[in-house]
């Protein structure tokens, strides 16, 4: 009986610290992180690094531009340090050791991280030799779960990189990373 | 009430009169104080003269609480970020309309307050306004974020502006949805609707023109179209938007919107009653001699009246009736169990009494609104050249007119907006102070060196009209002007110090600034050039500075004197400081 009780309130203890659902679906600069292991794993297996090591020739990859195609107002210094945390991640930046890449941002998103405290390594714009571009996109979902009215949404949150090669034009790589964003409560109030 | 109560005192007895008199006494007190506060008469008074300097710090005094589940959380930004986008100030309007924004974007915050709210008040809930004035804000967020040239978020915050709408039938009162509600048992109204796409044609022309900003042709044409259904009026200029042909695009509110107000059996019917009366005047744009007229596009008294723009007041006519039942009952059964000397009678007949009176002062409507949103909203489109300015003028309204400057320096600060200068005006009903004409008689750090500045290059604090930040670059220019020469950077930024003027620079970061010293303040700044609070800080003439330090007393008397200050002689080399004759004689600016 007494460990009926003990496990019984384990259980009433465990509900009531229980995370809240979330209320809003807003993207957060956090939210991407997870993406970046991945990014990694996508540029080292794509065509354009195959072939490079660390001798190769420098290149030089500027992210110049990103663009909020989502359905939710994201400030360019969140935008921004989505790409810087991404891009100046472990597992790129390891990457970039190993085929002889630097991934830089304008001169003014450096000042303007920096601003914001974001630790970044990140150097100004130098001589690119590619550029990246960053686009995030949504697609929302509503229902009604426990009322007449809409009371959940969810948020399919996107970032596509695309990075050409400055002189040449070529597209050289493409990468998408997804992730979800789920709340709760009328949509109305 | 209290006279008929001691008619039947007399015949039942003083236990039953005092209850009743008692219960007559708390429901007054109760339907009193739980009424939503009044309008602020003064940020009315100032959206309206074109006070927006005074009305953005009013507003400013009343966002205190940092808490998103306030109940006015949400209204007292918009507030402020109406009145600073008015007066160009960013600072304030980007954080006060990213902080409504985030709560807009927030579901279920009156989710813990639905029992409180159905029992005490409305107005413990967390305002988010009618559907309309959620709208309207986020009309807002996307003006800030156009004025920066920012296109993917004016595109999302318009998106967010085109919401779905509750249809139950066209030609259908209030009364009537209750009534059908009632008969299905529907308390919550969350039957009997059909969803139906927005008829917001403001939102799909913002929309618009951000999506052809971005490159995203056919998706502009959408929304063009969209416009265009809703709002059949507005074909030509979402023709006109859609070609992209002009270089600069206005938002302009006038007016001031429908007031909220309690009406019907205990207040119970919120319904809302114009401010500045609808009509179809036009907007008259006149640039370089050219006129053209914009139709309005959007009217927030023919939304407001829209039972699809609303949310419902029947759930609190239904709160009214129950109180009623209560409130009669209960009183019925005080007053027999007093007079029989039922004292347990007595008290639950007072206890259901006051449980009524509570649910009947409940049932008051909330009546808060955004008292400075505006009665139309235009959207005009413009090719400004080089050195030229903007007239607004709505048709048949003289105070309304403004005429816009400084929007060569506008343009100068938005590389890569992608051509199309974006500002948010507000035109007063009944400006005061007059229109400039657009000519821009201080210097300031967006226009430093204007043409209509003359001579006296000197701070305004000395007696000039010169109110640029103390920079070398400012020290400079007075210096070639002939004054202040001997000062250092250091010197005259103490004289900014001694006066306790703070000055901000840049327009994003940091705390935002108190009345321009212009006006009377505190503040040295610059509102965003080509808004109504440049032109009404740099277009009209303001009077002298009154110095509060001894030190720029007594500098500027020197220069007024045309005598230069011991500190400011001029060397001769040769030891010996004799006054320089360059220093031009002293002059009143006015």
């Amino acid at each position: 009986m007494r460990t009926f009780a003990f496990i019984l309130m384990l259980g009433l203890l465990a509900a009531s610290c229980a995370a809240p659902p979330a209320r809003t679906t807003r993207l957060r600069a956090s939210d991407f992180e997870v993406s970046a292991a991945e990014m990694a794993q996508s540029l080292a297996a794509s065509e354009w690094l195959a072939g490079r090591t660390a001798a190769s020739e420098p290149a030089r990859v500027v992210t110049n531009k990103v663009e909020n195609l989502t359905t939710d107002v994201i400030t360019p210094a969140e935008q921004w340090m989505v790409v810087a945390r991404a891009v100046s991640a472990l597992p790129i930046t390891e990457l970039g050791r190993a085929k002889n890449i630097s991934f830089q941002l304008p001169p003014e998103r450096v000042a303007d991280l920096r601003a914001a405290g974001f630790p970044t390594e990140l150097a100004p714009e130098d001589r690119a030799t590619h550029v990246m571009t960053a686009t995030f996109r949504s697609s929302t979902r509503l229902a009604r779960l426990a009322s007449g009215l809409t009371d959940a949404r969810k948020e399919y949150y996107q970032v596509e990189y695309r990075l050409t090669d400055v002189r040449t034009r070529e597209l050289k790589w493409t990468g998408l990373f997804e992730f979800a964003r789920e709340a709760r409560g009328k949509l109305v109030d | 009430m209290v006279v008929g109560a001691g008619a039947w005192c007399g015949w039942r007895g003083r236990g039953a009169a005092a209850l009743l008199a008692g219960v007559c006494g708390l429901w007054t007190v109760c339907v009193g104080g739980c009424a939503s506060a009044p309008p602020d008469a003064r940020l009315m008074r100032a959206a309206a003269g074109g006070d927006f300097g005074a009305g953005r710090l009013r507003a400013l005094e009343n966002v205190t609480d940092a808490r998103r589940d306030a109940g006015d959380y949400v209204l007292d930004r918009l507030r402020l970020g109406v009145l600073a986008l008015a007066d160009g100030e960013p600072r304030a309007a980007g954080r006060s309309l990213d902080e409504a924004y985030e709560v807009l974007r927030t579901q279920g915050v009156n989710e813990d307050k639905t029992v409180a709210s159905a029992v005490l008040w409305e107005g413990v809930r967390t305002w988010k306004g009618e559907p309309f004035e959620q709208a309207m804000a986020f009309v807002y967020v996307a003006a800030l974020h156009a004025q920066e040239g920012d296109w993917g978020n004016v595109r999302a915050a318009a998106g967010n502006s085109l919401f779905y709408l509750r249809d139950f039938g066209r030609g259908r009162s209030s009364a009537d949805v209750i009534r059908e509600a009632q008969r299905r048992g529907d308390d919550g109204l969350d039957r009997g609707y059909a969803a139906v796409q927005s008829d917001f044609a403001l939102g799909y022309l913002l929309h618009g023109v951000a999506s052809r900003q971005m490159g995203r042709a056919e998706e502009a044409r959408d929304y063009f179209r969209a416009a265009v259904r809703a709002q059949a009026s507005l074909q030509g200029l979402a023709e006109r938007l859609e070609s992209g042909g002009d270089n600069a695009l206005f938002i302009v509110d006038f007016g001031l919107g429908p007031e909220k107000i309690a009406t019907g059996p205990d207040g119970a019917i919120a319904s809302f009653r114009a401010r500045t009366e609808s009509d179809r005047a036009q907007l008259a744009v006149l640039v370089d001699g050219r006129r053209e007229s914009f139709p309005a596009a959007a009217d927030l008294n023919e939304m407001s009246r829209d039972l699809r723009w609303n949310n419902l007041e029947d759930l609190r006519r239904a709160k009214s009736a129950i109180g009623d039942v209560l409130l009669l009952g209960g009183a019925a059964a005080g007053a027999y169990g007093a007079s029989e000397n039922k004292k347990e009678v007595a008290l639950a007949g007072a206890g259901a009494a006051v449980a009524g009176l509570l649910l009947k002062a409940g049932a008051r409507a909330d009546t808060r609104h955004v008292e400075v949103m505006p009665q139309r909203v235009y959207l005009a489109p413009a090719r400004v050249g080089p050195g030229q300015t903007v007239t607004l003028q709505v048709d048949g309204r003289p105070g309304s007119r403004i005429t816009l400057s400084g929007l060569d320096a506008a343009r100068a600060m938005q590389p890569g907006s992608g051509g199309l200068l974006v500002r948010y005006i507000r035109l007063p009903v009944d400006g005061r102070g007059g229109d400039g004409g657009g000519a821009i008689l201080y210097a300031n750090d967006a226009t430093p060196d204007p043409a209509n500045l003359g001579e006296r290059r000197l701070p305004y604090i000395l007696g000039g009209n010169c109110v640029r930040s103390p920079t070398s670059e400012a020290l400079r220019s007075y210096q070639l002007a002939g004054y202040l020469r001997g000062m250092t950077l250091g010197e005259l930024q103490e004289l900014y110090r001694a006066e306790g003027i703070r000055v901000y620079e840049g327009f994003s970061g940091g705390p935002s600034p108190g009345l321009h010293i212009l006006e009377g303040g505190d503040s040295l700044f610059v509102p965003l050039p080509g808004t109504a609070g440049f032109s009404r800080l740099f277009g009209r003439v303001h009077a002298p500075y009154v110095p509060r330090s001894e030190a720029v007393r007594r500098l500027a008397a020197e220069i007024r004197a045309g005598v230069s200050a011991p500190a400011l002689l001029v060397g001769d080399g040769a030891g010996a400081e004799t006054p320089s004759s360059a220093l031009p004689a002293g002059r009143s600016p006015q």
